[in-house]
C-alpha cells in the first residue's frame, strides 16, 4: 500500500481549470481530494466536480476528518493524491488533527501584485493560520502553474507588526 | 467527437438531479443534446428567455462549439450553472490535451523504432520525426531502460511528457513492462557528474510515480545513429548484472566486464584446455576467487592475501603454481595478469554451463 501526497494546495476556487488541467496532469496524481466541509453533503456538486476529469482520476470531497481517514486508509492500492484545501483555516484544522506534508502551495494573487508583506494580502486570522502551519514544519509558497517559480520568501519574513 | 461523449457523461450526472436541465445548442439555438430527450430538436430563443434559463457561449481554443444551456428554478442555479460551464470547459480542454499528448507519443514511438533499427537506419525519416516533435537533434542523450514487473499504465506514461524536465525527452513503451527513455543530459559532464545527474533524475521519476522499477543506464551519445548503442548497453546490463529496484545501474561501471564478455571464452578455454587437464588438481572455484580478489586489490599480493584470509606465502605458492600450469607470468607482466583474468572468465563460463547440464 502506498499513499503519496503529490501536492497540497489552498485554493478557494477548489478544482478549477488551472488545478485540473495543469497540476493534476503535471504531478501525475490519480486522486484529487477537495477538503471543503461546505460541500460534503451535496453529492450533486461532488458528481459535477468529478466530471472535470475522466473517471480514471477520482475526485473526492471530504471534511477534515474524512480527508485524514482517507490518507491513512490501507487499501493496498497506490494512491497518488493531490489535496486541495478550501482555505487556510481548513488547512490549519487539518494540521491540528495530524495532517502532515512537506509543503503547502497557494496560488499567486491573480493580479500579480507584488506582495512585500503577508499583511498586504492576508487577514490577521489567515496570518495566524499560516504561522501555525509553519510551526508544524510545513513550508508555504506561492505558485500558480507548474512552470512558475516557487516563491517562499514572503512567508519566511517576520511579521511587520510583530 | 470529443464534446458528444463528454456531454453524455454530464447528462448522466444532471439526470440524478431533477431540478436541473442541461443542453447543448447550436448557433441558431437548436437543442442538439439535452438531459431531457423531449427538448432535443426544439429551438430556444437566446435573447428572450426566463430568468430560469442560463446560456453560456462554448468557445474553447478558438473553436466555437455553440451554447451550453442550464435551466432550473433552484436558488443555487447561478452557482451551479457557473460550476457546470467551468467543469465542461475544463473537461473539453483536458480531453483535447490528452489527444495531443497521444499524438506526440505516437511520434515518439515511431522515432524510437527508427532509432533502434540499425539495419535500415533512415536518417531523413528520423530528422522529419524530430522536427515534428520540435526537439533538438544535437543534444547529448542517454538511454534509460526501465522495467516494472507489474507493468506500466499507458495513460500514466503518456503524462510523462508533461513532467517539467521532459521537453527534450524521447520515450516509448516497448512493451507493457518496458519503458525506454532517451534522456537529454547537460554537455561536458564527467562520469561522476553524469551519474549524479541521472541518480537525481531517477529519484524524480520515483517521486513522480515510477517506483518499484529497475533502471538500466547506457552510455551518453550525441549522434542519432549511436542511440542504439546506448540502448544495447542497457540490454547487456539487464542480461548480465543483477539489479536492485529504484536505483540506476550504470553501464559505465561495467565497461571492463562488458569488453571481457565480448571475447570468445570458448577460444580461451580451448587454448588452455591441455594445461588444465594436465594439472588435474586445479580447483577452478579457487582460481576464480583468487583472480577476482587480485583485480579488486589491483594485483597487490599482500592485500589480496588479507582479503582471502591466506598467508602471503600461501598465496604466492598458489600463484606460482598457476604460472607453471598455464605458462604465464601473473606477477611480472601485464599480459600475464590479463591472461589470468581471461582464464578465470572462461572457467566461470565453463562452470555455469556445467551447472545447467550443457555438454562441454
Amino acid at each position: 500500500m502506498s499513499i503519496t501526497i503529490k501536492l497540497s494546495r489552498v485554493d478557494n476556487r477548489l478544482l478549477h481549470a488551472t488545478v485540473a488541467l495543469n497540476w493534476n496532469q503535471f504531478i501525475n496524481a490519480n486522486y484529487v481530494i477537495v477538503v471543503d466541509p461546505d460541500y460534503i453533503d451535496d453529492p450533486f456538486i461532488a458528481s459535477v466536480m468529478q466530471l472535470s476529469l475522466p473517471k480514471t482520476m477520482k475526485v473526492k470531497i471530504f471534511n477534515v476528518e474524512q480527508a485524514l481517514h482517507f490518507l491513512q486508509e490501507d487499501t493496498g492500492a497506490a494512491r497518488k493524491v493531490m489535496v486541495i484545501f478550501k482555505d487556510l483555516k481548513t488547512a490549519r484544522q487539518a494540521v491540528e488533527k495530524g495532517f502532515r506534508t512537506k509543503e503547502l502551495q497557494l496560488p499567486y494573487p491573480a493580479s500579480r501584485i507584488v506582495i512585500k508583506n503577508l499583511m498586504d494580502y492576508f487577514s490577521k486570522e489567515e496570518i495566524a493560520d499560516i504561522r501555525f502551519i509553519q510551526s508544524n514544519g510545513i513550508r508555504l509558497f506561492f505558485q500558480t502553474a507548474p512552470m512558475d517559480n516557487k516563491e517562499y520568501a514572503i512567508f519566511t519574513k517576520p511579521d511587520r507588526n510583530g | 467527437m470529443v464534446l458528444e461523449s463528454i456531454f453524455k457523461e454530464f447528462i448522466q450526472v444532471v439526470r440524478q438531479n431533477p431540478k436541473y436541465i442541461i443542453g447543448l445548442l447550436n448557433h441558431d439555438g437548436k437543442v442538439i443534446a439535452c438531459s431531457r430527450e423531449d427538448y432535443v430538436g426544439k429551438r430556444l430563443d437566446l435573447n428572450n428567455h426566463t430568468d430560469y434559463d442560463m446560456f453560456y457561449e462554448l468557445k474553447i481554443k478558438h473553436h466555437d462549439y455553440g451554447y451550453f444551456w442550464v435551466n432550473s428554478e433552484d436558488d443555487s442555479r447561478r452557482m451551479i450553472g457557473t460550476l457546470l460551464i467551468d467543469t465542461l470547459t475544463t473537461r473539453i480542454v483536458y480531453e483535447i490535451n490528452e489527444k495531443k499528448l497521444k499524438k506526440k507519443l505516437t511520434i515518439d514511438d515511431k522515432l524510437i523504432k527508427c532509432l533502434l533499427d540499425r539495419d535500415k537506419f533512415d536518417m531523413h525519416r528520423i530528422i522529419a520525426l524530430i522536427k515534428e516533435l520540435d526537439i533538438d537533434e544535437n543534444k547529448a542523450r542517454i538511454a534509460i531502460y526501465i522495467t516494472h514487473h507489474g507493468g506500466f499504465q499507458v495513460e500514466e506514461i503518456m503524462r510523462l511528457k508533461l513532467k517539467t524536465d521532459s521537453k527534450e525527452l524521447i520515450y516509448s513503451l516497448l512493451d507493457k513492462n518496458t519503458l525506454l527513455l532517451f534522456k537529454d543530459v547537460p554537455p561536458l559532464l564527467n562520469d561522476e557528474e553524469l551519474k549524479k545527474y541521472i541518480q537525481k533524475y531517477v529519484k524524480s521519476l520515483n517521486a513522480w510515480g515510477l517506483y518499484d522499477c529497475c533502471y538500466y543506464v547506457g552510455t551518453i551519445q550525441n549522434r542519432l545513429k549511436q542511440y542504439s548503442v546506448s540502448y544495447n548497453n542497457c540490454l547487456w546490463l539487464k542480461q548480465n548484472i543483477p539489479n536492485t529496484k529504484n536505483k540506476p545501474l550504470f553501464f559505465v561501471d561495467y565497461r571492463f566486464d562488458y569488453l571481457i564478455s565480448q571475447i570468445s571464452l570458448d577460444e580461451v578455454l580451448n587454448m588452455f584446455q591441455y594445461d588444465k587437464e594436465r594439472s588435474k588438481d586445479i580447483n577452478m572455484d579457487e582460481f576464480i576467487n583468487i583472480s577476482n580478489q587480485m583485480i579488486i586489490n589491483d594485483y597487490n599480493i599482500t592485500k589480496t592475501a588479507e582479503e582471502l584470509f591466506l598467508h602471503k606465502n600461501t598465496l604466492l605458492y598458489k600463484l606460482k603454481k598457476y604460472e607453471e600450469i598455464f605458462n604465464i607470468d601473473i606477477r611480472g607482466s601485464f599480459q600475464g595478469k590479463l591472461l589470468m583474468l581471461l582464464i578465470s572468465s572462461s572457467f566461470k563460463e565453463y562452470l555455469k554451463r556445467k551447472q545447467v547440464g550443457e555438454t562441454i
